[in-house]
């Protein structure tokens, strides 16, 4: 009872008919390639071939009402990526000079540039 | 256009079931376990479902309490989650529950929790049974089809229990094959309440076929340690072996059955064959060596459970033997000591004849103690308290045992007594 649920290793919704369910892993192996797409065409072999198995893996599956479908936050969480770390190794090391403001003894009157401290804003 | 949709709502619960995720299988698995990937994109439902059961609010209320609170001052599994039993479950929150405890109770198992994993499994046997005795599994069938297919509920279930039942009978059998130090005694008796948690908690239409397949797994242990026990019986000459030779035989099969709770059929078999080595020990006039003594110590332990069974009609014609186990184990003790084994051996076996024999001189050891203060005694009426005492002290011995070969000398001695004081024999009816 304990095996790998092919309902629930392609988040799908186990009361998909055998129809859904080969349009949604046709979608999915379009984008596959490799062995992903070996894994695709096993997993479609276990829920669509023989019609006790796929009532028998249904019924070991978790529900997925469509009010829980959670893809969408992985699809975000994907793009957005995670947050720095404050515990950045490669964080530079402050010295004395960069926090006391030297008066600017240059001959040359040019401004120094001002650092960009934030990514810019990226929607405008 | 409307703002909030089913994918905000979607977005919303997936949010809020990361969050919850984590301090369920906290409590659940007393901080032992954190939820991995594959949980989470599994169980985003389940905090959905939980919110929607009767016990949604105290299930709101605790997160709450549980988020805020730091690890130390969260109550425990035990104050909590009866209460959300009480209040109840949606039948889909306890479809997920179902299948998650079994898999908690997996990993809880890899990691040697034995506790926790018995907690989850009884758990999910709940829930299980829970879903059986609802309509939920029914309405889900006809939903996937499964009523057309032919397919029932109750059958698919036993059907996908019928693996883990035969892969956790074969792990048994793998660790009945280890001996001495490397038996894992500890995961022995998980698998064996297992066994006995499917079976006690499912529904009376399942519970013929869990119970069938826990007398199966029994039975199996015990021919397993009976024929390990025969084999090793067998290479030992008797005549010649030492107590380290024999005593580990008889300590293996001994701790085996204590970690499978002593199942019936193991009992008998063992109890037999220590039976059948001390007598044979006795013959070869070897009783009085320590390996005796120590064969007797790892039998003592079974006797209990053997009277148990003896008492609810389970082992039938087992008496003598559990008795035999009962007057080698008095014969090492001296006068009164004796006594409780005795009158042990002969509650479960009343015409036993060494542990009727051994009581009857052990009453007429009353009986002389009474005597010897009757013949001393002063006046009659000590005398005569004395006397009856000893009469029936006497009467006792002869009635366990009419062969005991000193009756005549003492019937002779209270006739004395009685002379002596003027006193007849009959006079003590009454006293």
């Amino acid at each position: 009872m304990t095996r790998e649920n092919p309902f629930d290793v392609l988040e799908v919704d186990p009361q998909s008919s055998s129809r859904d369910l080969t349009r949604r892993l046709k979608k999915l192996a379009e984008r596959a390639t490799g062995d992903e797409r070996t894994r695709l065409q096993a997993l479609w072999e276990q829920v669509t071939l023989h019609e006790a198995d796929r009532i028998r893996w249904a019924l070991l599956a978790h529900p997925r009402p469509d009010a829980a479908d959670g893809r969408g936050i992985d699809l975000l969480r994907q793009a957005i990526g995670p947050a720095t770390s404050r515990l950045n190794a490669n964080a530079p090391e402050l010295t004395i000079d960069d926090v006391i403001c030297w008066p600017d003894e240059s001959p040359s009157s040019e401004k120094q540039p001002v650092v960009e401290l934030r990514p810019p804003f990226p929607w405008t | 256009m409307q703002w909030w949709s089913t994918p905000h709502q979607a977005l919303l619960n997936a949010l809020e079931a990361d969050a919850a995720l984590p301090f369920l299988f906290s409590l659940l698995t007393d901080g032992t376990l954190k939820p991995q990937p594959s949980d989470i994109a599994r169980l985003r439902d389940w905090p959905v479902a939980l919110r929607e059961s009767p016990c949604g609010p105290a299930f709101e209320s605790w997160l709450n309490h549980a988020s805020a609170a730091p690890l130390a001052h969260r109550p425990g599994f035990a104050a909590v989650w009866p209460d959300f039993a009480a209040a109840g479950f949606s039948d889909r929150a306890v479809h997920h529950q179902a299948l998650l405890f079994v898999r908690l109770a997996d990993r809880l198992l890899d990691a040697r929790h034995f506790d926790l994993a018995e907690r989850l499994t009884t758990l999910a046997a709940e829930a299980w049974n829970h879903l059986l005795r609802s309509d939920y599994l029914e309405e889900l069938f006809r939903k996937l089809g499964g009523i057309e297919a032919g397919l029932h509920p109750r059958e698919t279930l036993s059907h996908l229990l019928d693996a883990d039942f035969d892969a956790r009978l074969e792990d048994t059998r793998a660790l009945l094959r280890t001996r001495g130090h490397d038996l894992d005694r500890d995961q022995l008796r998980f698998n064996a309440r297992w066994f006995a948690i499917w079976a006690t908690t499912q529904d009376d239409q399942q519970q013929t076929a869990f119970v069938s397949r826990r007398v199966q797994f029994e039975t199996a242990c015990s021919l397993q340690i009976a024929q390990d026990l025969d084999d090793r019986l067998t290479a030992l000459e008797l005549t010649r072996a030492q107590a380290n030779d024999l005593t580990p035989v008889f300590s293996d099969a001994r701790l085996r059955l204590e970690a499978l709770d002593f199942p019936a059929a193991g009992v008998e078999e063992v109890v037999a064959r220590a039976i059948d080595t001390l007598w044979t020990l006795r013959r070869l006039k070897r009783d009085d060596e320590p390996l005796f003594s120590q064969v007797v110590d790892e039998a003592m332990p079974l006797v209990p459970a053997l009277e148990r069974q003896i008492a609810a009609g389970t082992s039938v014609g087992q008496n003598a033997r559990c008795a035999d186990i009962l007057v080698f184990r008095a014969e090492r003790e001296r006068g009164e000591k004796r006594r409780p084994f005795l009158e042990r051996a002969l509650n479960i076996a009343p015409k036993h004849r060494n542990a009727s024999m051994l009581l009857s001189y052990l009453h007429l050891h009353d009986a002389n103690l009474a005597l010897v203060r009757a013949e001393t005694a002063i006046t009659v009426k000590a005398a005569r308290k004395a006397l009856s005492e000893a009469q029936n002290q006497i009467g006792r011995a002869r009635t366990l045992f009419s062969e005991n070969i000193d009756l005549p000398a003492y019937d002779e001695r209270f006739l004395k007594a009685c002379f002596k004081h003027g006193l007849q024999p009959h006079d003590f009816h009454d006293t």
